[in-house]
């Protein structure tokens, strides 16, 4: 089974450490996310694997040995910037893609099509892509980036500025991708796409890995004595309640940190107690975009500016979500 | 920092393919047709506007010192001219004492100033020995009144200065004719007559190469600059090194530019032909050229373009858009420019040691070694030590420009300066 893997990467620019000794595997027929804020990294390393960038230390494996000359041909990378020859046609721009990936344009041709069809391309197939919407520029670019039926498939943020049915198209092939063996590396801001794609999840914030694991994994570890709720009426009591630790408001929800288990039923307890008019009570789940936003905040963004001093005690603090 | 890797002939092929294909289109057929009518345009209205004669009529007074005989010969001269039989050149003539043709030319000052087309001889007694004369008018670079009055002013001189030496009767046009030399050109393969042919060729190829690179930087620095915009380098560097994207281009383009060129001198020689077959062209614009200096020609054009498009694709990679890298590489178009002139350096004589260096040195031996070529016999080495040493020229701003476009393809913000492109370049 075909594998990545990245060990101890490192990539500086000037003054500042973009990755800062980053180390996961990705394994084939698995999705892999690589989460984090913007200008953490995940895009330096994604630039890192796919051989644009030269690392300053660290590794990258491939099959278990270095990458090879061969190794080009095997990676599909769709930049989060997108860019294609804008004047020649939708076909003229797939064939070269895949030409300079080593497939001859009489093999690429027919896949082409295939996938222009999939996509409801197959009528611009002669038309300059300079005439088609940006979504659909966006899916030229990903065919593009699978034409020549890469083993490794890196997406730096391939859902952004999609429509509904486009982004559903969109995961749709790549979840065909690891049905069919590849190594899917993609990063996202779509939290709740990213959470129902990825197998596993490596969260990076200022160029260091805080997190690194399956999903499920995830969810289970810090969804533990975690309350998501909504509801209608006066919630600001709960940052008093005496067995709560934090409180997180996203807007529509908030999700409330207990110290056991036990108190899960108390909070429940607590609020019909206070007629509040309760919507949703959801115990031990916690989204990723909660978990993602909870462990990224920084210091001064979870105390709204005021930063707290060393020891101060900061539970019962009502958070907003940025 | 960026990856760079060797250059691998089997993924710049599908560079050169598209740059080729994309090129090869509707705008090349366009160019291939409109420069050489554009030059053409140009060379036919410069003749033109140059032996424009113009219909006004000339109004000319000669202001002679009180001398008779002398006005007599200047009379005599002036009336054969055929500006003056025909009427374009009314002239009428002034007999001063000596000593007041200034204040004549005073007092006439109001007329000069009412008409552009009325002009003032002054032929003083002095220039029956030293042949100095003066003109006034509004417009003294009137070339036609200059060179016709003063020609014939100058012929009535000679005639007087003959007679003050007992000499009489002789035909002044004789005298005055120069020399006629027949050129003969020595060389090993045979001696023949000299032509203006090779001098035409000489510089057709000087003019050729110049319009190859102008023609050819332009739109591949706007390539590069658009590339870097679109973000196409990160797609493109998953599966190429910078060095098989740059050079990929620059052969692309190479292979446009040498077809063009060489359509323009297939359809220059297919013209010739013609003209020969129907009109006969001269035996004074007879061209011949020998295959190495062809071949050289070819070689050098490449090398020359090559060697511009480097350091424009290197360049040009440090800005993201066409009107910032237009500005900056600004200094570079005087280095395409200036050597074309240096090919003036043969005028005078194509052997002098001034031509012989220029046609050895880098840069420009590349306009004026061809030209040269065309002129006169050169030793063998010279053309090969020239190219040798533009062929190192090439490979060390290959060099540079290639790690020029390695930093700075992916490089986002502001533009890059070429030092700190250079100190990226040097720590890459």
């Amino acid at each position: 089974m075909k594998k990545l893997e990245v060990r101890n990467l490192v990539k500086g620019f000037g003054q500042t450490r973009a990755v800062d000794g980053i180390n996961f595997t990705a394994n084939a027929g698995q999705i892999f996310g690589l989460v984090g804020r913007n200008g953490a990294g995940k895009t330096t390393t994604m630039r890192m694997i796919s051989d644009i960038y030269l690392p300053d230390s660290g590794e990258i494996l491939f099959d278990d040995a270095k990458r090879s000359e061969n190794f080009h041909r095997q990676v599909g990378y769709l930049p989060e910037e997108r860019g294609l020859y804008r004047f020649m046609s939708v076909m003229a721009n797939l064939l070269f893609l895949a030409e300079i990936k080593g497939v001859p344009p009489e093999v690429a041709e027919p896949k082409a099509l295939k996938y222009l069809q999939r996509f409801d391309l197959a009528k611009n197939a002669g038309s300059p892509l300079d005439r088609l919407s940006k979504g659909n520029q966006q899916k030229v670019q990903f065919i593009g980036t699978i034409l020549h039926e890469p083993e490794l498939v890196i997406l730096d943020e391939p859902f952004s500025g999609l429509d509904p049915v486009n982004l559903n198209m969109f995961k749709d092939v790549i979840a065909e991708l690891k049905q069919s063996g590849k190594i899917v590396i993609l990063s996202a801001h779509q939290m709740d796409v990213a959470e129902k794609l990825c197998d596993h999840v490596a969260l990076i914030n200022q160029g260091k890995l805080l997190l690194n694991a399956p999903m499920a994994e995830i969810k289970r570890q810090y969804s533990q004595s975690v309350v998501s709720l909504s509801a209608e009426g006066d919630l600001s009591f709960i940052g008093t309640l005496p067995y709560v630790t934090s409180v997180h408001n996203f807007g529509q929800q908030i999700t409330v940190q207990v110290k056991t288990n036990a108190d899960i039923q108390a909070l429940l307890r607590d609020i019909i107690l206070r007629n509040v008019e309760l919507k949703s009570f959801q115990a031990n789940e916690m989204s990723l975009h909660d978990i993602f936003v909870s462990l990224t905040r920084t210091e001064e963004e979870r105390t709204g500016g005021e930063v707290p001093k060393p020891g101060a005690n900061t539970k019962n603090t009502t958070e907003t979500a940025a | 920092m960026i990856n760079s890797g060797g250059s691998n002939g089997r993924r710049i092929w599908p560079v050169i393919k598209r740059e080729v294909r994309v090129k090869l289109g509707l705008r090349f057929i366009i160019t291939t047709l409109f420069i050489p009518l554009v030059m053409a345009a140009i060379i036919g209205t410069q003749t033109l506007l140059s032996n424009l004669k113009s219909e006004d009529t000339s109004i000319i007074t000669v202001v002679l010192d009180n001398n008779d005989h002398l006005a007599g010969l200047i009379k005599g001269q002036i009336d054969e001219l055929e500006n003056v039989k025909s009427g374009r050149f009314k002239v009428d003539y002034a007999q001063v004492g000596g000593g007041t043709a200034d204040s004549y030319v005073e007092s006439k000052k109001t007329d000069l100033l009412a008409d552009d087309n009325k002009s003032i001889f002054v032929v003083p007694t002095s220039a029956q020995t030293d042949k100095k004369i003066s003109l006034y008018s509004t417009n003294p670079g009137n070339v036609e009144v200059r060179n016709r009055i003063g020609g014939a002013i100058s012929k009535a001189l000679n005639l007087n200065f003959l007679e003050t030496q007992q000499i009489r009767g002789i035909d002044l046009t004789f005298v005055q004719t120069d020399v006629a030399i027949a050129g003969n050109k020595v060389s090993a393969a045979g001696t023949v007559r000299e032509s203006w042919g090779p001098l035409i060729v000489g510089g057709v190829l000087a003019l050729l190469l110049n319009l190859g690179i102008t023609f050819n930087t332009m739109p591949l620095m706007s390539i590069v600059t658009a590339e870097k915009a679109n973000r196409l380098y990160e797609i493109l560097l998953t599966s190429l090194k910078p060095r098989d994207i740059m050079w990929g281009k620059i052969i692309g383009q190479t292979v446009i530019a040498t077809l063009q060129m060489l359509i323009w001198i297939a359809a220059s020689i297919l013209l010739l032909l013609i003209l020969n077959n129907f009109v006969g062209v001269s035996e004074a614009f007879r061209m011949e050229l020998n295959t190495f200096v062809v071949l050289y020609y070819l070689v050098n054009y490449i090398v020359g373009l090559m060697l511009f498009l480097t350091l424009y694709v290197g360049l040009s990679s440090m800005y993201d858009n066409a009107g910032a890298a237009s500005s900056a590489l600004t200094p570079l178009y005087f280095v395409i420019l200036v050597p074309m002139y240096t090919v003036f350096a043969l005028l005078s004589n194509p052997a002098n040691s001034v031509a012989t260096v220029l046609s050895i040195i880098p840069i420009t031996s590349l306009y004026v070694m061809p030209a040269r070529m065309t002129l006169i016999d050169v030793p063998f080495w010279q053309p090969l030590l020239a190219l040798a040493l533009n062929g190192v020229l090439l490979y060390y701003a290959n060099s540079l420009a290639g790690k020029i476009y390695r930093v700075s393809v992916l490089a986002t913000g502001n533009s890059l300066s070429l030092r700190k492109a250079l100190i990226l370049a040097r720590n890459a």
